[in-house]
C-alpha cells in the first residue's frame, strides 16, 4: 500500500518533468537562429526562394499559431511520431527505433562486463582491506574513471584489431563486434561500481549480524557471500540505476568511435547537419528512457529495503 | 572547519602534495606556453609531416606537419581555461542559490529546491544535445549547455550546509551584534563552507574537463584548428597507423590532470570527513 502511495506520488512528480521535456524538445525548432523553413530549406537542399519558403511553411505548419502547432505536435509526439527527417526523408520513428535497439545492445553488453568485473573486485578489496589487492584495485579505480574513453578506445583498437588482429575494427553483425566498445564503455563504471561495493560491504561487515553469525560459527566465506553481500548490493543497485540513463546517453562517444549505428551517433550527427525532426525524437525518447530508469530504480530500491519504506 | 585548518591537514599527506605539484607544473606550462613552446602551434610544414620526435620537435609533428608538443602546450590552456570557467560559473550559481535558499527558508527555499528536483531528473547530455543542436555548435554553447544543469550539486550542498549553520550560536550572536544579513552570510557563513564547496569544485573540474574535451572530441565544442586536448586526439585517431604519438599525448594529458584532480579531491572528502567524528 505505502510503496502504491509512493509509486503514485513519483508518477505526478513525472508532469512537470515531461511537460519540460516536451517544451525544449518543441521549442527546438523556433528557438534556432533563422527560421525553421530556411533550415528545412538548406537541409533539403532546395535554393531559398520566396515560393519555396512559403510551400516549406506551410508544409511544415509553421504558419499557424504556437500553441495549435505544440498541441498538434504533443498529440504526435506520444505515439513517437516525429514526422520525416530533414536528410534522408526516412520515418524518424523507424530510425530511433532500430538505433535504440542497437544501443541497448551495447549497453546491455556493457553492463553485463561490469557486473561480471566488479562485483568480484569490490568483495575481494573489502575482504583484504588495505592489503595488496586492496591498493591495487584503488590505483585501477582512479585511473578507470579518469580514463576518457575516446582515448582508450582508438588504443584498444590499435591493440587488438590492427597490432593483433584478434577483433574486427568497426562495423556490427558479428558479437566479436561488441567487445571492444563495450569494454570501452564499462571501465569507467567497473571502477566507480566496485569502489562503490567495496565501501559498502566495509561499513556492513562489523555490523551486528555479522558477528552474531561469526559466533554461530557460520564459515567466514559463506557470511560474506550470502549475508553482507546481499545487504550490500542496495547502494549498489541504486547507483547503477540512477547511472543507467548516464549510460544510455554517454554511448555518444563510444558509437562514435565504433561506427556503432546507435542512438548516441544517430544524434551527433544530426546535430551536425541540423535534423530537426530526429533531434527532437531523440530529446524525447531519451528523457522517456532516463526517467523510467530512474523511476524503477526507486521503486526497486524501496521493495528491496523495508528500512526505506519507513521514511516514505 | 577553517579553510587554513583544512588546508593545513591536506598538506600532512605527500600524495595530495605531489598530485598537487603535478598540476601545478601543468597550469604554469599552460600559461607560460608562448615563452617554452618552440613553434606556433597553427604552423604548418606540410614537408615534415609525421616526423618523429626531435630536439626541435620533442613529441613530433601531426598530419599537417604542426609541432604536436606546441599544440599540446597550447590546449592546456584552451581545455584547462574553458574547463575552468565552466566550474567556476556553475560554483559561483550554484553557491549563490544555494545559500539564498539554506539562509531566507520559506518559499524561496521551496523554490529554488523544487527547481533543482526537476533539474535533477534531466539527463545532462542530452540537454547539451538539445541546445547545441539549436543555438549550433562552439564552446561558449556547450559551456552555457552545461551550466543549467552544473550548479546543482553545489546549491544542494551549500543550501543544507547554511541551513544548518544558520542556527548555530554564532550567528545568534553576529546578529545581536547588529551585523547585517550580508555581513552574516559573507563574513561567517561562507568562510565555513568553502572547504566543503572546494572538495566538490575539485571533483566537478575534473568531471567538466572530461565534458569539455568530450564533446570537443565529438566536433561539438572547439572547433579546428584551435589546439585542444579532445580535438587532437580525434585528429589524431584518423592517423592513428601512420602516427600513434599523435593521439596518444593529448590522452595522457587528459588522464594526468583528471587523475591528480580526483586523488586531491578524494583527499578533500577524507580531511572533510575528520571533522564530523
Amino acid at each position: 500500500m505505502i510503496l502504491l502511495k509512493y509509486a503514485i506520488k513519483r508518477l505526478l512528480l513525472l508532469i512537470p518533468i515531461l511537460f519540460l521535456v516536451s517544451v525544449v524538445a518543441f521549442g527546438l525548432v523556433r528557438m534556432m537562429p533563422g527560421s525553421a523553413e530556411m533550415a528545412y530549406l538548406q537541409a533539403a537542399g532546395i535554393p531559398p526562394s520566396e515560393a519555396a519558403l512559403q510551400s516549406a511553411s506551410q508544409e511544415l505548419g509553421l504558419d499557424r499559431p504556437v500553441y495549435v502547432q505544440y498541441l498538434e505536435w504533443i498529440q504526435k509526439a506520444v505515439r513517437l511520431d516525429f514526422g520525416t527527417s530533414y536528410i534522408n526523408n526516412k520515418e524518424v520513428k523507424l530510425e530511433l527505433l532500430g538505433a535504440f535497439k542497437n544501443t541497448m545492445q551495447l549497453a546491455g553488453c556493457s553492463t553485463l562486463i561490469i557486473l561480471i568485473i566488479s562485483i568480484p573486485m569490490g568483495v575481494l578489496s573489502a575482504v583484504r582491506v588495505d592489503k595488496e589487492l586492496d591498493n591495487i584495485n584503488r590505483i585501477l579505480a582512479f585511473l578507470g574513471s579518469s580514463m576518457p574513453s575516446f582515448w582508450l578506445g582508438p588504443l584498444l583498437v590499435q591493440l587488438f584489431c590492427l597490432r593483433l588482429g584478434w577483433l574486427p575494427v568497426q562495423g556490427m553483425g558479428d558479437w566479436k563486434n561488441l567487445i571492444l566498445p563495450s569494454i570501452t564503455m564499462a571501465v569507467l563504471y567497473i571502477a566507480t561500481y566496485s569502489r562503490c561495493l567495496r565501501n559498502s560491504l566495509l561499513e556492513n561487515i562489523n555490523k551486528r549480524f555479522v558477528t552474531y553469525s561469526r559466533a554461530r560459527g557460520i564459515p567466514e566465506k559463506k557470511i560474506v557471500m550470502n549475508h553482507v553481500l546481499r545487504t550490500s548490493l542496495i547502494p549498489a543497485v541504486t547507483t547503477f540505476g540512477v547511472n543507467f540513463g548516464h549510460m544510455m546517453a554517454g554511448t555518444a562517444v563510444v558509437e562514435v568511435l565504433f561506427s556503432w549505428p546507435g542512438l548516441g551517433r544517430l544524434c551527433v550527427s544530426s546535430v551536425g547537419s541540423r535534423d530537426f525532426p530526429m533531434i527532437q525524437g531523440y530529446i524525447v525518447v531519451m528523457a522517456l528512457v532516463f526517467i523510467l530508469v530512474n523511476l524503477i530504480t526507486d521503486l526497486i530500491t524501496v521493495a528491496l529495503d523495508p528500512r526505506m519504506r519507513e521514511s516514505l | 572547519m577553517n579553510l587554513k585548518k583544512f588546508f593545513k591537514k591536506l598538506m600532512k599527506r605527500k600524495m595530495t602534495v605531489f598530485f598537487g605539484v603535478i598540476i601545478l607544473v601543468i597550469v604554469l606550462a599552460g600559461i607560460l606556453a608562448p615563452l617554452i613552446a618552440p613553434h606556433d602551434p597553427l604552423e604548418q610544414n606540410l614537408e615534415l609531416k609525421f616526423s618523429m620526435p626531435s630536439a626541435e620537435y620533442p613529441m613530433g609533428t601531426d598530419h599537417l606537419g604542426r609541432c604536436i608538443f606546441s599544440r599540446v602546450l597550447f590546449a592546456t590552456r584552451t581545455t584547462l581555461g574553458f574547463s575552468m570557467l565552466c566550474t567556476v560559473l556553475a560554483a559561483v550559481i550554484g553557491i549563490t542559490l544555494g545559500i539564498i535558499a539554506g539562509y531566507k527558508g520559506g518559499v524561496t527555499d521551496t523554490i529554488i529546491m523544487r527547481l533543482c528536483d526537476v533539474l535533477y531528473a534531466f539527463p545532462g547530455i542530452v540537454l547539451v544535445m538539445a541546445i547545441v543542436g539549436v543555438i549550433g555548435v562552439g564552446i561558449f554553447n556547450i559551456i552555457i549547455a552545461m551550466l543549467i544543469l552544473q550548479w546543482l550539486w553545489y546549491a544542494r550542498v551549500s543550501r543544507n550546509l547554511a541551513a544548518s549553520e544558520k542556527v548555530r550560536s554564532y550567528v545568534a550572536a553576529a546578529r545581536l551584534c547588529g551585523a547585517s544579513d550580508w555581513k552574516i552570510i559573507f563574513r561567517h557563513i561562507l568562510p565555513n563552507i568553502i572547504p566543503n564547496m572546494l572538495a566538490i569544485f575539485t571533483v566537478d573540474f575534473g568531471h567538466t574537463i572530461m565534458s569539455i574535451s568530450g564533446y570537443s572530441f565529438l566536433g561539438l565544442g572547439v572547433q579546428a584548428p584551435q589546439a585542444e586536448w579532445g580535438a587532437m586526439i580525434n585528429e589524431g585517431r584518423n592517423y592513428i597507423n601512420a602516427d600513434p604519438w599523435m593521439m596518444f599525448w593529448p590522452g595522457i594529458m587528459i588522464l594526468l590532470v583528471v587523475v591528480s584532480v580526483n586523488i586531491i579531491g578524494d583527499h578533500m572528502r577524507d580531511a572533510l570527513d575528520g571533522q564530523s567524528s
